[in-house]
C-alpha cells in the first residue's frame, strides 16, 4: 500500500506553491522531484511529511490520512532527512542516532541492538563516540541518515511499509559523498522495499538513480515517468532553458546530460 | 571503541555525577545550617531534630537554638534549594528551547519581566504582599516576556538566534526601566517595602512565606522533567524534532508556562538572581554532555548548591549586614560569562 498526495494545493497568500499535485510513493521505489527553483519541489516534501498542511487535496499512508494518524506512529512509518544539520550542543554521533528511537518508547537495551545495525549500514560505527559537530559534513550527513533509518527500522512483528523523504541530501556535500548518500538511499529501496522520495538538484544524479521522476514547473505537475522518457533535450529546455545533448554512457546503458556551451550567446555580452 | 563500550561508559558515568552532586548537595546544606551569625554545632542541630521525633541523645542545646535552626536557618536553605533548582532548570530548558547556549530567564527578560509585575503589584495593589497573589502575579510576568520573546524572535528575518537574544536583553532593559519608574511613583511605605524585596534575596524566608514557591517550583520542576528527550530532539531542530512524532507546538508552550511558573516563583521571593541558570548548565555539559535526561536533575542540584553557597557567603563576609546575594552571583557570573563567550569564538575559528 503506497504513501500518496492527491490533488494537493498550497497557497501562501495568493500565490500558489504547489497547485493539484497528484504524486504516489511505491515500496521498493526511488522516486525524484525535479524542477527549476520556485517550482514547489520542497514544498511538496513537506505536505509529504507534514510539516505543512494543504490547502486542497489529502496525503494518505496506506489509505489512512496522515494528518489523522497518530504522530509517533506516523514517524515509526516514515522519516525525513534534511539537507544538512547542526546540532547546538555536543552529543556524539551515537547519541544522534538514538534520538531516532524516540517513537519507539522502548528500553535503551532494544535500541542498542537497532543502533548497532543502522551505524554498521550507514559506514558510522567507526565515530560514534566522536562529538557530532566535530564531524565532515559527508561524516553528519550518514550519521543523520543512520538517525532517520533508525526511526523507522522495524520493531518485531512490524511489516508495515517504511518509506524515506530526502530533502536535497547532496547538496551540501563533496561528490563521493553525494554518491555515498544516494547509494545508501537506493540500497534501501532496492533490498529493504523502502519507498523513497527524494528532493534533486543534480539531473545527472535523477537519471541514475530514480526509478520514477516527477518534473514539477511553477507548483504544477509537468512530466512525470522513469527517467529515460521524461528528462529528454525538449523538457530540460523547457523547465531549465538549457540547451543540453544526452550522451548514452556505453556500460550503463544510462544517458548523461551535458550542457552545451552556447559561445556565441557569450561572446554577445 | 564498540557501541557497548561507549553505552557501558556513559551509563556509569550519569548516576555517579548524580550521586557526586547529592553529596556535595548535602555538604553545602549541612555548612549553611552550622554557619552564620549564630554558630551551631553538628551535635546540636542532630539533638534537634532527634528530639522533634522524639528521640533523646544526651546532648544539650538551648531553646533559641532550637529556634535559629527551625525558624530562620532551614527554611532559608529549603528557600535556596529550590530556587537554585529553578534556576538551573530554566536555564538548561531555555537553552534548548532556544537551541541558545548564552540563554538564561535573568539575560533574556523573563525575570525582569516576571519583577516587573511584581513590583507594580506591591506599588498599585493594596500594598499588602499577600503570600500567594505575589508568586502568582510574578508568574503572569514571566509568561508575557517569555510569549513576547518567542513570538518576536520567530518573526524575526536573518539570525534568529542573535535576534532572539538581543529582543530578550530589550525586553528586559524595558523591564528594568518600568521596575524604576515605579520605584519613582511609590509612596515612603511601599518603597521600602520594595528596597526590601528587590534587595530580599533569601533573607526574609520565613515556613508559611516559602510554601507557595516550593509548591509551585515542585510542579514545574516535574513538568519540565518529564520533557527531557523530546528536548534531546529539538537539539537537532524543531522541524527534525517534529519529524520524530513529537508535538513541537504542544511542547513549546508547556516549556514556556513551566518556565515561567518556576522563575516567578523563585522572583517573587528572592528577587532577580542572574547567571546561576547560565553557568550551571554549562559546568554540567562538561561533564555529562548535554542529554536532559542527566542535565535537567543535575542542573538543579548544582543550582541548588551554588545558591546555598553563595547565599552562604552573601549573609557571612559582612555580618551582622548581609550582601544582595544576587551581587555575589554577578561578580562570579559575570567573567564566567565573558569566558564562555570567549571560548564560543575560539570554537567558530576552530570550525573554519
Amino acid at each position: 500500500m503506497p504513501y500518496n498526495a492527491t490533488n494537493v494545493s498550497v497557497a501562501a497568500g495568493s500565490k500558489k506553491l504547489i497547485n493539484d499535485l497528484s504524486v504516489t510513493v511505491t515500496a521498493g521505489v526511488f522516486s525524484v522531484i525535479l524542477g527549476p527553483n520556485g517550482a514547489g519541489k520542497s514544498t511538496l516534501l513537506k505536505v509529504f511529511s507534514n510539516d505543512i498542511k494543504p490547502q486542497c487535496g489529502t496525503v494518505t499512508l496506506d489509505g489512512d490520512p496522515i494528518s489523522g494518524l497518530d504522530r509517533n506512529k506516523l514517524a515509526r512509518r516514515r522519516a525525513v532527512l534534511p539537507q544538512s544539520s547542526t546540532v547546538t550542543f555536543n552529543f556524539t554521533a551515537y547519541d544522534i542516532v538514538k534520538m531516532g528511537r524516540i517513537p519507539h518508547n522502548e528500553s535503551d537495551a532494544a535500541s542498542e541492538v537497532v543502533i548497532d545495525e543502522v551505524m554498521a549500514l550507514t559506514k558510522t560505527t567507526a565515530f560514534a563516540a566522536r562529538q557530532y559537530n566535530t564531524l565532515s559534513g559527508g561524516e553528519r550527513q550518514r550519521v543523520q541518515f543512520a538517525r532517520v533509518l533508525a526511526q523507522i527500522w522495524p520493531d518485531e512483528e512490524d511489516n508495515e511499509g517504511k518509506y524515506l523523504l530526502l530533502d536535497e541530501p547532496t547538496s551540501a556535500l563533496d561528490p563521493l559523498y553525494q554518491i555515498e548518500i544516494l547509494n545508501i538511499a537506493k540500497w534501501f529501496a532496492k533490498e529493504r522495499g523502502f519507498g523513497v522520495l527524494a528532493v534533486l538538484h543534480d539531473l545527472n544524479q535523477a537519471m541514475s538513480y530514480a526509478d520514477d521522476v516527477y518534473l514539477l514547473k511553477q507548483g504544477k505537475l509537468d512530466r512525470h515517468g522513469a527517467p529515460t522518457d521524461v528528462l529528454t533535450e525538449k523538457s530540460i529546455f523547457d523547465l531549465w532553458g538549457i540547451h543540453a545533448e544526452l550522451i548514452m554512457r556505453e556500460k550503463s546503458k544510462i544517458p548523461s546530460i551535458v550542457p552545451i556551451m552556447n559561445t556565441a550567446h557569450t561572446a554577445a555580452i | 571503541m564498540s557501541n557497548t563500550d561507549l553505552m557501558t561508559r556513559t551509563q556509569l558515568k550519569r548516576p555517579s555525577l548524580v550521586t557526586l552532586l547529592c553529596v556535595l548537595l548535602a555538604a553545602t546544606v549541612a555548612t549553611n545550617v552550622m554557619i552564620g551569625g549564630y554558630g551551631l554545632s553538628l551535635e546540636k542541630i542532630a539533638a534537634i531534630f532527634f528530639s522533634k521525633i522524639g528521640l533523646e541523645t544526651g546532648w544539650e542545646y538551648a531553646p533559641h537554638e532550637e529556634g535559629i535552626l527551625m525558624s530562620i536557618r532551614l527554611p532559608r536553605v529549603v528557600l535556596a534549594i529550590f530556587v537554585g533548582a529553578a534556576l538551573g532548570i530554566s536555564g538548561a530548558v531555555l537553552q534548548a528551547l532556544f537551541r541558545n547556549p548564552l540563554a538564561e530567564p535573568g539575560l533574556i527578560g523573563v525575570s525582569g519581566g516576571a519583577a516587573l509585575f511584581a513590583v507594580s503589584y506591591i506599588v498599585l495593589g493594596s500594598g499588602i504582599v499577600a503570600s500567594f497573589m505575589l508568586p502568582a502575579v510574578a508568574f503572569m510576568g514571566g509568561i508575557c516576556a517569555t510569549v513576547l520573546i518567542y513570538v518576536l524572535s520567530r518573526n524575526a528575518e536573518g539570525d534568529k538566534v542573535a535576534t532572539m537574544l538581543l529582543i530578550g536583553i530589550a525586553i528586559n532593559a524595558i523591564c528594568l526601566a518600568g521596575i524604576g519608574i515605579f520605584q519613582f511613583i511609590s509612596d515612603d511605605t511601599q518603597l521600602r517595602l520594595l528596597t526590601f524585596w528587590m534587595m530580599g534575596g533569601l533573607g526574609s524566608a520565613t515556613w508559611a512565606g516559602i510554601l507557595p514557591t516550593l509548591i509551585l517550583v515542585t510542579i514545574g520542576l516535574a513538568v519540565l522533567w518529564r520533557c527531557a528527550v523530546p528536548l534531546n530532539a529539538y537539539l537537532l531542530g524543531i522541524s527534525e524534532a517534529s519529524h520524530l512524532g513529537i508535538d513541537t507546538k504542544r511542547l513549546t508552550k508547556i516549556i514556556i508556562l513551566s518556565v515561567a511558573l518556576i522563575v516567578g516563583a523563585s522572583v517573587a521571593v528572592s528577587g532577580i538572581i542572574q547567571f546561576v541558570g547560565l553557568i550551571v548548565p554549562h559546568i554540567i555539559r562538561k561533564f555529562s554532555g548535554p542529554d536532559h535526561r542527566i542535565l535537567i536533575p543535575a542542573s538543579a542540584l548544582l543550582g541548588a548548591t551554588l545558591t546555598l553557597i553563595a547565599d552562604l557567603v552573601a549573609r557571612t563576609v559582612v555580618i551582622p549586614a548581609e550582601l544582595p546575594i544576587g551581587l555575589v552571583f554577578s561578580a562570579v557570573g559575570g567573567p564566567f560569562f565573558l569566558w564562555l563567550l570567549l571560548q564560543k569564538n575560539r570554537g567558530v575559528k576552530n570550525a573554519l
